[in-house]
């Protein structure tokens, strides 16, 4: 397997400025928690947010989804707030759908589901916090 | 008491990389709850070192520029600075054992 790097700053500006649609996996309506605090903070910078998680009907005031498959719009990045060993089907759905981003937050690190990510034509990041990204580049 | 600094792009380089004595930075943001868990140990760390130790925060969504240039991931990150450069560096809420243990060896 080759050795995973994330992508150069340059790449996470443009993916950053390109990007519309944020579906975060595992958002939880907890403000308390880092999912919210993100999601919140990449809100009001008007990206559009899609919570998916089963355990809610909505976070954040946007609809919230039990699974990727189920969300009936154009994804641009998955961002992703589960466990390690929860992260492969996340990426085979977002491949399914054909996401252009799987962005793993700080302390989520799977690399054989990057690879996979990788192989299908996806952009991964990994352990690294999607909203410090947008806050330090853009 | 002595109340943590507010580091900025600004007043960096001569706050932080020319200080006389080590310091402790907080990369920390408003929006970032695990930051909050974290900065009430960060000003006990000031109060108990307050002679050895300069203790300070940075807000990241204000001050960008020092965020980028020493590559800050995630928050809330914690780098120690002597004589300029750092010298280690904390990410993630950590107790505050974990973090005068790693002071201490700093200025042991």
């Amino acid at each position: 397997m080759e050795e995973f790097k994330n992508p150069p700053n340059e790449q996470i500006r443009e993916i950053l400025a390109q990007s519309i649609t944020i579906a975060v996996v595992g958002l939880s309506t907890n403000p308390s928690r880092s999912s919210y605090g993100v999601a919140n903070y990449l809100k009001n910078k008007n990206y559009r947010i899609i919570p998916v998680n089963p355990k809610y009907p909505e976070v954040l005031g946007e609809k919230s989804y039990p699974a990727l498959s189920d969300v009936p719009e154009k994804v641009d990045i998955v961002d992703i707030f589960r466990r390690p060993e929860y992260v492969p089907p996340v990426v085979d759905e977002a491949i399914k759908i054909k996401v252009k981003v799987i962005w793993m937050q700080s302390g989520i690190v799977n690399y054989p589901a990057a690879q996979k990510a990788k192989e299908a034509g996806l952009v991964v990041v990994m352990d690294r916090c999607l909203a410090v990204a947008h806050s330090t580049l853009m | 008491m002595t109340d943590p600094v507010e580091f900025t792009d600004d007043n960096f380089e001569s706050e932080v990389i020319k200080s006389d004595k080590p310091v402790l930075v907080d990369f920390w943001a408003e929006w970032c709850a695990p930051c909050h868990m974290v900065s009430p140990i960060v000003e006990e760390i000031g109060r108990d070192y307050a002679d050895k130790l300069k203790v300070g925060k940075l807000n990241v969504d204000k001050n960008s520029k020092t965020a980028s240039h020493y590559g800050i991931m995630s928050i809330p990150s914690l780098l120690i600075f002597k004589e300029g450069k750092v010298v280690d560096q904390i990410i993630g809420a950590v107790p505050k054992n974990h973090l005068k243990e790693k002071v201490d060896k700093i200025l042991a």
